[in-house]
């Protein structure tokens, strides 16, 4: 049993309860026993002091690539929870989109068993959930048995990296998934509009001579599934909103009523293609980075709560992949150790966001969202616990990455805001420089 | 461009520098045989100058000859030290010198490294029965076993001078100084590349 | 010609002429001026670069190009060594990171490089100290043949400055049209692209060029007709239904150019497709410049080569320029 944990003279921002001020937290039994001003707590209690440092619900990120089984050069469950840990976050959703695939329970229950087992020998990091997929080995025909995945633990189902882009296909799954009450995350985009695209179509694509996505590659996906959900009631998710278009869309569903939700990546908040000028391996994602215009759409539907969620969509991918011709290296970007420092950054210190408005965006929305455990606080639930200092400055340096992958377009960024403790199930799972 | 160089003696005027171009073009008449297929090439950016008045001249002197001008650019030995890249300019010779008289004109002889490249330059055009060299100054200092036929002049130049010649085409008028380089150290590149 | 290169500093590579100066273009073209009559010698070489070692590394095949260039290496007394992606390790698989730390360990002086990615070249010359001539790279750029093209607009009409030039065909997949639509703009050209809209790629008015639907309308307003090559995998990618169709709507016959000035040139990079996008009565015709276009190309590879090889490396990093 680990000791009571006392954190004191914090400022405690916890959006779920309404909570912005100086208070003491006490953790006991992995969970939240109080958060009130002067706990003296049990005399066996760590007590550490906060003040001047921000005490919030641990970060969620629903949107993560770990590459494990299959790829563990580029990640593993064990590194990535690690990684997750040092960003601030106490919960992240595993992508199945690994080799081979979590198309079965076996496969999902073997991430979350992977993510226990170095948690219980104190290397843990945070709590990974597995998204399982939602058809056979993600080619996007067969659904998988939904039921079984959800038993060994399975959080939602997904085919991401690959679209689900047979529409009846998705109708089915929208319907089937009610029944389990769990999302269906979608990775939206047309692959015969896409075609062979390597970045954002439009001028800087045309000058660089690199092939081009259309923003309706990602519109069209979402139109059509925000009709599919409307039709079967169920809940789609749209994944790393990168498009104007979209978060039109997204509007317009969620005045109606229907089940649609959505999530932007901090990297489409700070950047546009402009990052991919110089041939930048390292700003070529799917969806692309876009324009301004779309930057700015983007920004707006988070601020206005249309997009409910900040997720990374890390994509950990190894240095020699991506040290190559533009066409032939791989899509992706790690986020989870920079995500706060760069929302901070690009919302807060800019007065977009309040800092409960981004905790809310990074934790209790997607754990609303998504009905899961977490984004709060209030005594008695688990103690998953962020702790950061949202002034302090530093640069980016991939180099003290605890991923192991460093592919980040934010290398040499000055950023604000940085994590010094993150505590899951009231265990500190990661200590950063004062 | 830096401060212009301190002109230190002007050693031939204009009517003086147009003897002494006569006085070569007299001596060439006299030595090539009158029935010679004469080549005047001309080394650029003055030789080229220099080539066409003495060709004036020998045209009064002897029948026909043909004038060429060479742009030894591509044949210098010190590509790669150079500060500056040099301009690269056309050379034109008219007819082949497969058996030909050539008679290579310049301005100045120094070093003789421009010689060095001119000759291996003409060789890429023919074969020349015989190859003579000409110029208006020769200022001693060589460093290849290269020495004029005929010379205008022999000027002796103290360490840190340079002999400038100067051309309608280029100066406006006809003239040979000796320049002081020292006070003007990077001076124009056109002084002494010799 | 009187400023013939003097000075001229190009930095240590050639990958796009967006990363070049109005200057350091006409600059270019002016030191081809001198390098023409070299081709012209009884014995076409002269010494400049003897002892300097040139890889011709073409990753996609090329052969205009790369004979091209190998005179152009070979009459500088270059030494040469061609790598093509038939029977090399490019085959088996090796990396370009890979390609290019081995020829840096070989120190050779200069690399020519055809790719099919776009980029390859920039991503070559950033990491090898050698001097990199772009010679195609995927969709973005070909420098050297917007040069020759240059070359042999000003070779006719005197100068680039206000001549219309409107490029006919495939613009979307075309590195010799956005190389063109640089240089000539930067040489102070008003351009035009003209094809199928379905080749017409996305926001190219922003890099300053008009866009005409129909060809007629191009040729009416132009005085330079570049014509591109059209690639017969565009048929199967179905960006046009049919080469008798392409020829139908947007080759260029004598008939269509009726309408044209009567001092109106027709460029084509080559190879042609005689009757799909150019008819052989306009390729052979008193219009066409395709052969001086052939001969320029030597002679403006020379000069890169040339200016290339006498650029001093501490100056290489300053006046590399970034792609933007």
């Amino acid at each position: 049993m680990t000791r009571p944990l006392l954190l004191t003279g914090g400022r405690v921002i916890d959006p779920s309860t309404n909570t912005d001020a100086e208070l003491d937290l006490l953790v006991v039994d992995e969970r939240v026993m109080a958060v009130e001003q002067g706990i003296s707590g049990p005399d066996d209690a760590v007590r550490i002091s906060v003040e001047g440092l921000v005490v919030a619900p641990g970060l969620i990120d629903v949107h993560v690539h770990f590459r494990e089984p299959g790829g563990e050069h580029k990640e593993t469950i064990r590194t990535g929870a690690k990684a997750a840990a040092a960003g601030g976050f106490t919960t992240v959703w595993a992508m199945p989109n690994t080799d081979p695939p979590l198309d079965d329970p076996a496969a999902v229950g073997y991430v979350r068993e992977e993510a226990r087992r170095w948690a219980r020998k104190g290397e843990g990091g945070a709590r990974v959930s597995p998204v399982g997929a939602a058809s056979k080995g993600l080619a996007g025909e067969q659904m998988t048995e939904i039921g079984g995945l959800v038993e060994a633990g399975a959080v939602a189902v997904t085919d991401d990296g690959y679209p689900i882009a047979d529409p009846l296909l998705m109708r089915r799954l929208l319907e089937y998934t009610q029944r389990f009450d769990i999302p269906v995350l979608q990775h939206a985009e047309d692959m015969a509009l896409t075609a062979a695209g390597v970045m954002n179509e439009g001028a800087v694509a045309t000058e660089l001579g690199l092939r081009g996505i259309p923003n309706v590659s990602e519109a069209a996906v979402v139109a059509r599934d925000m009709f599919l959900a409307e039709l079967t009631g169920g809940h789609v998710h749209i994944q790393h909103i990168s498009t104007r278009e979209a978060v039109g869309l997204i509007a317009r569903g969620r005045e109606r009523g229907v089940r649609i939700t959505a999530e932007v990546t901090p990297h489409h908040i700070a950047l546009t293609e402009e990052a991919v000028r110089g041939y930048r391996t390292e700003a070529k994602m799917n969806p692309p980075l876009r324009t301004e215009q779309d930057r700015l759409a983007i920004r707006q539907g988070l601020i206005d709560g249309v997009i409910g969620i900040i997720a990374t969509d890390h994509a950990p991918h190894h240095y020699e992949e991506k040290e190559r011709e533009f066409d032939d290296a791989p899509f992706g970007i790690v986020g989870l150790e920079t995500a706060l420092s760069v929302c901070v950054t690009e919302l807060v210190s800019t007065g977009d966001l309040t800092l409960s408005q981004l905790i809310d965006r990074m934790s209790c929305a997607p754990a609303r969202t998504m009905g899961i455990d977490g984004g709060t606080l209030q005594p008695g639930s688990p103690a998953d616990i962020v702790v950061f200092d949202p002034d302090v400055k530093w640069s980016v340096d991939p180099g003290q990455f605890h991923s192991k992958s460093q592919n980040t377009p934010f290398v040499g960024k000055e950023v604000r805001g940085r994590v010094r403790w993150t505590i899951v199930a009231g265990e500190i799972r990661y200590e950063g420089e004062a | 461009m830096p401060t212009d160089p301190i002109i230190t003696q002007t050693l031939f005027d204009e009517s003086a520098t147009k003897n002494l171009l006569l006085e070569l073009a007299q001596q060439i008449g006299q030595t090539v045989p009158p029935a010679a297929h004469l080549v005047l090439v001309g080394i650029r950016r003055r030789g080229d100058s220099i080539a066409e008045s003495i060709g004036e001249h020998l045209r009064g002197i002897r029948g026909t000859l043909a004038i060429g001008s060479l742009d030894i650019t591509l044949y210098r030995d010190d590509f790669g030290q150079i500060d500056s890249l040099p301009r690269v300019g056309t050379t034109v010779i008219e007819s082949s010198i497969d058996g030909a008289h050539v008679v290579v004109v310049d301005d100045v002889l120094y070093t003789g490294r421009t010689i060095r490249a001119a000759l291996n330059e003409l060789a890429d055009f023919g074969r020349a029965t015989k190859i003579e060299l000409c110029v208006l100054i020769d200022r001693g200092g060589r460093q290849l076993p290269i020495q004029p036929d005929y010379a205008g002049h022999f000027a002796e130049v103290a360490p840190g001078q340079e002999i400038s010649v100067r051309v309608p085409t280029i100066d406006g008028a006809w003239g040979v100084d000796l320049v002081d380089r020292s006070a003007a150290l990077a001076g124009s590149s056109e002084v002494g590349e010799e | 010609m009187t400023d013939n290169g003097e000075g001229l500093r190009l930095g240590k590579d050639l990958v796009g002429l967006k990363d070049l100066s109005r200057e350091q273009i006409l600059g270019i073209l002016d030191t081809a001026e001198p390098f023409k009559e070299i081709s012209e010698r009884p014995i076409k070489k002269v010494p400049i670069l003897r002892g300097q070692t040139i890889v011709n590394l073409f990753m996609e095949p090329s052969t205009r190009t790369r004979i091209s260039f190998e005179f152009a290496e070979k009459r500088l007394s270059a030494d040469t060594v061609n790598i093509s992606s038939s029977g090399s390790s490019v085959q088996k698989g090796e990396s370009l990171v890979d390609t290019a730390r081995n020829l840096e360990a070989m120190r050779i002086h200069m690399v020519v490089v055809r790719h099919g990615s776009s980029g390859a070249a920039r991503f070559l010359a950033d990491r090898i100290p050698s001097n990199v001539i772009n010679a195609g790279d995927g969709q973005h750029a070909h420098p050297t043949q917007a040069l020759l093209d240059l070359l042999t607009i000003r070779d006719r009409f005197g100068d680039i400055e206000g001549r219309r030039v409107c490029i006919v065909g495939d613009i979307q997949h075309s590195r010799v049209a956005r190389s063109n639509i640089w240089g000539l703009l930067k040489c102070g050209a008003e351009v035009a692209v003209c094809g199928p809209k379905t080749l017409i790629p996305a926001g190219i008015e922003d890099l300053g060029v008009q866009v005409f639907g129909r060809v007629e309308e191009g040729i009416e307003w132009c005085d330079v007709l570049y014509v591109l090559r059209l690639q017969l995998e565009r048929m199967q990618g179905g960006y046009v239904p049919s080469l008798r169709e392409y020829n139908r709507v947007f080759g260029i016959s004598s008939s269509r150019l009726q309408q044209a000035a009567s001092d109106m040139i027709v460029l084509h990079p080559g190879p042609i497709n005689r009757g799909v996008e150019i008819d052989s009565a306009v390729a052979n015709g008193p219009r066409s410049v395709i052969l001086p276009q052939v001969t320029n190309g030597v002679a403006v590879r020379m000069a890169v080569l040339y200016l290339l090889a006498g650029g001093q490396p501490e100056f290489a990093e300053s006046a590399k320029g970034e792609d933007k």
